[in-house]
């Protein structure tokens, strides 16, 4: 491409057909980047409203008990 | 407490003796290979079919005189080759050649085998800097410009496929893929790793360290006899571990297709449209078990072979790679490394946190 380096700010469009040209690597690495927060933006409700819901998270530790617990009076279990 | 430290010693034995002989055969393999792809014979007088070149070649050099240049710093000369070996070989003792088969398996793997290679700069340099000649110097500070320069790869590389597996174990890296392997997932990024472990171990075309053209030898210019063999072998030695590592990373290190699986594919293909019967399936189980399942030592061997053949894939990729593409310069080899490969690799590090999240795919342990 023919004349100076255009610049990014002043002619955007320009800027960027000259550094797909010129500096691809980079320019197609940004754009890969820019993917990153484009989903994080778009996908979670397009998933929620399509009904994929987030599974639960896998239990690390034995579950609580909910029923009543057993108030201990002595130190050792009922034996009698 | 002396019957654990022989069992010890055993072990690191068991692993280095078939390392060392390993890479003995790979030096063979690159010359039989390079031969075949260059329409000359190779190597073919000592031993059968040439088989046992590397053996004489190791005699002769260790019959060799040795010899210092002048005003060389004889400690640091002969130590450099000596610890570019240790750390080259200390890299194995935490490859896992089946499940849970490894010297150690600690937890902290990779990142041990990334710094293992890293301190392997170090012999590199003290090597070149006390031969006390220009070619040696300038090839000793190629050698290490371009690895700390491409550890940078290898290390952002490594850093996604952990973000895929939440693991640093090698042994729970291959695990997780027993789903899939993580070369389809990450393929992009098997391609990266393996251009950064070609220039890591310096191979051609990334061989800028030891341009016969330009540097006579490079940092080993000065090194005959027995310490070149050490330069030799750990070069040859880091040339098997990445290998090794590569398909640990991204292509299931010891787990092969479950033959189970293919047979169940065919036969229930087969006995849909009638051709066999269930007896068949029965007595094909009945086999299958009593010689795959419950013959520890022939489930050992398929692991093993399957590790080894993955590796000897990529092997003969490092030849292959060597025998067609012509030397780069080094400017262009450090502009591929710092505005090609490294701008890429950090996308790919935006990105792919973000998809797993998105999708809600985060492995286990990260959550």
């Amino acid at each position: 491409m023919s004349g100076a380096t255009p610049r990014f700010w002043a002619t955007p469009l320009k800027y960027c057909r000259w550094a797909a040209r010129e500096r691809p690597s980079l320019f197609w690495s940004c754009v890969i980047a820019g993917f990153g927060p484009l989903h994080l933006i778009v996908v979670p409700p397009v998933r929620r409203a399509l009904g994929d819901y987030d599974a639960p998270q896998i239990p690390m530790t034995y579950p609580v008990p909910t029923t009543p617990r057993k108030k201990l009076t002595e130190y050792g279990d009922e034996t009698e | 407490m002396y019957y654990s430290i022989i069992i010890s010693l055993i072990e690191v034995v068991l692993v280095l003796v078939p390392a060392l002989l390993g890479i003995a055969y790979v030096t063979i393999a690159e010359r039989k290979t390079m031969a075949s792809m260059q329409r000359r014979l190779g190597p073919n007088f000592v031993g059968y079919y040439g088989l046992l070149q590397a053996f004489a070649d190791a005699l002769k050099l260790l019959l060799k005189e040795y010899v210092a240049p002048t005003q060389a710093n004889i400690i640091l000369f002969f130590l450099g080759p000596v610890i570019t070996l240790i750390f080259s070989l200390l890299g194995y003792a935490v490859i896992p050649y089946g499940p849970s088969l490894a010297i150690n398996d600690f937890s902290l793997g990779i990142y041990y085998i990334l710094a293992v290679s890293s301190l392997a700069t170090y012999g590199i340099l003290l090597a070149g800097w006390s031969a006390n000649s220009k070619y040696a110097f300038l090839g000793s500070l190629r050698s290490t410009a371009q690895l700390i320069s491409y550890e940078l790869v290898l290390s952002s590389a490594i850093l996604l496929v952990i973000m895929l597996t939440g693991s640093l174990n090698l042994s729970v890296n291959i695990e997780s893929q027993r789903a899939i392997w993580n070369i389809f997932p990450l393929l992009p990024v098997f391609i990266i790793f393996f251009i950064g472990s070609v220039a890591e171990t310096n191979r051609a075309p990334f061989d800028l360290a030891e341009a016969e053209s330009e540097l006579v030898s490079g940092f080993m210019t000065e090194h005959a006899a027995v310490v070149f063999v050490f330069f030799f072998l750990a070069e040859y030695g880091s040339i098997v571990l990445m290998c090794i590592l590569t398909s640990i990373l991204f292509l299931g290190g010891y787990l092969s297709i479950n033959s189970l699986d293919v047979f169940n594919f065919f036969y229930s293909i087969l006995f849909n449209i009638g051709f066999i019967d269930l007896n068949f399936f029965n007595i094909f189980y009945y086999f299958y078990k009593e010689i795959f399942v419950n013959n520890s030592i022939i489930e050992g061997l398929i692991y093993g072979l399957t590790i080894g053949l993955k590796s000897s894939i990529l092997i003969f990729l490092f030849i292959w790679v060597r025998a067609s593409f012509p030397r780069i310069r080094f400017d262009q080899l450090m502009a591929f490394c710092w505005t090609v490969l490294l701008p890429l690799l950090f996308a790919l590090i935006v990105l792919l946190p973000c998809i797993l999240y998105s999708y809600n795919i985060l492995p286990v342990n990260v959550l």
